[in-house]
């Protein structure tokens, strides 16, 4: 036999009337709480994966850096003869933002959310495409510089831009 | 219905409603504990690293990864490497994203390895399992060094 809650309600007496309401009632303020309690935890472990999973950003950045010193299709220098590269010398003939497109270069439209660099050396300021001077840190190295053959030592300050919303 | 027969409904409903609690806790928690959601971000970035490395290094090499990738899948293909568990889900796959210069081509994939391979070859970046003879090949002349450099 099949009984609509309305059926059921009348059949119960007055004291199982309001022991159901009552349990309903509490029953719906726990859910609540239950509920806030389960994503509550869900977000406190979320934010704990984070911590675990998270990597510097400086060393994400030198990471992506390490190219430009030591990379010949970056701003290495490489000797013409020999074809050998010298990682930590560059080349002040790739000194220009056209070299720095083939080296590093990010989307037009979504590029600004990615890590972009801006490079200080030799009194010249070159910068990756979507790079607009909010910088959030610099990383410094001891290069040599090479312009036509004539080696000097000098520092090439590196810009990093983390993202902009 | 009397008294005692709700109550007796109400038990039930109570009991159904804390198995679940307890369920979706317990389900959440070992998720966790399992660490595999954690493993396979850890491994995608390290990769990730790993191909930024790569386009750095002047000249060709081949490194032997250290750590073992039994039980995962790696695809690394164009600007992407993603890394999943074999058997799970697509949606559960953690991807990266990098750079390359231009003219560079990264591909490749492993799975369920415990020798991954990563090789750059002039401007072209391959993830793979290793050969047996490629790694030991570099082997002899790492041992003989100063220092006694070997492994990976």
């Amino acid at each position: 036999m099949v009984l609509v809650a309305s059926e059921v309600l009348s059949r119960m007496n007055k004291k199982a009337q309001f022991e159901a309401a009552r349990k309903t009632i509490y029953w719906m303020v726990s859910g609540v709480v239950i509920a806030m309690v389960v994503v509550g935890f869900a977000i406190v472990i979320a934010g704990y994966k984070n911590k675990l999973t998270e990597v510097p950003e400086e060393l994400d950045a030198k990471f992506m850096a390490l190219r430009f010193t030591n990379s010949e299709d970056c701003l290495a220098y490489q000797d013409p003869i020999s074809g050998r590269v010298i990682p930590g010398m560059i080349d002040t003939n790739k000194l220009t933002n056209a070299q720095i497109d083939l080296c590093y270069l990010t989307e037009n439209k979504t590029g600004h959310h990615v890590y972009n660099f801006g490079f200080n050396i030799a009194g010249k300021f070159i910068r990756t495409n979507n790079f607009y001077n909010d910088t959030d840190f610099t990383l410094q190295y001891d290069v040599l510089l090479n312009n036509g053959g004539n080696v000097t030592q000098d520092t090439l300050v590196i810009s990093v831009q983390r993202s902009i919303p | 219905m009397n008294n005692k027969a709700s109550a007796v409904l109400t038990l039930i409903f109570e009991l159904v409603a804390v198995v679940l609690v307890i369920g979706m806790v317990y389900s959440i928690a070992s998720g966790f504990a399992t660490s595999r959601t954690v493993n396979k971000i850890n491994r995608a970035e390290d990769l990730k690293m790993w191909v930024n490395v790569l386009v750095s290094l002047p000249g060709d090499v081949v490194i032997e990864n250290s750590k073992t990738f039994e039980d995962y899948y790696i695809n690394l293909y164009g600007d992407k490497i993603s890394v999943g568990i074999v058997g799970e889900n697509k949606e559960d796959v953690i991807e990266r994203k990098f750079i390359l210069p231009k003219g560079y081509v990264a591909e490749g994939f492993a799975n369920n390895v415990t020798n991954l391979c990563m090789t750059k070859k002039g401007s072209y970046i391959n993830f793979r399992e290793c050969s047996k003879t490629e790694v030991k090949s570099f082997s002899p002349e790492l041992e003989s060094g100063p220092g006694g450099v070997g492994g990976s």
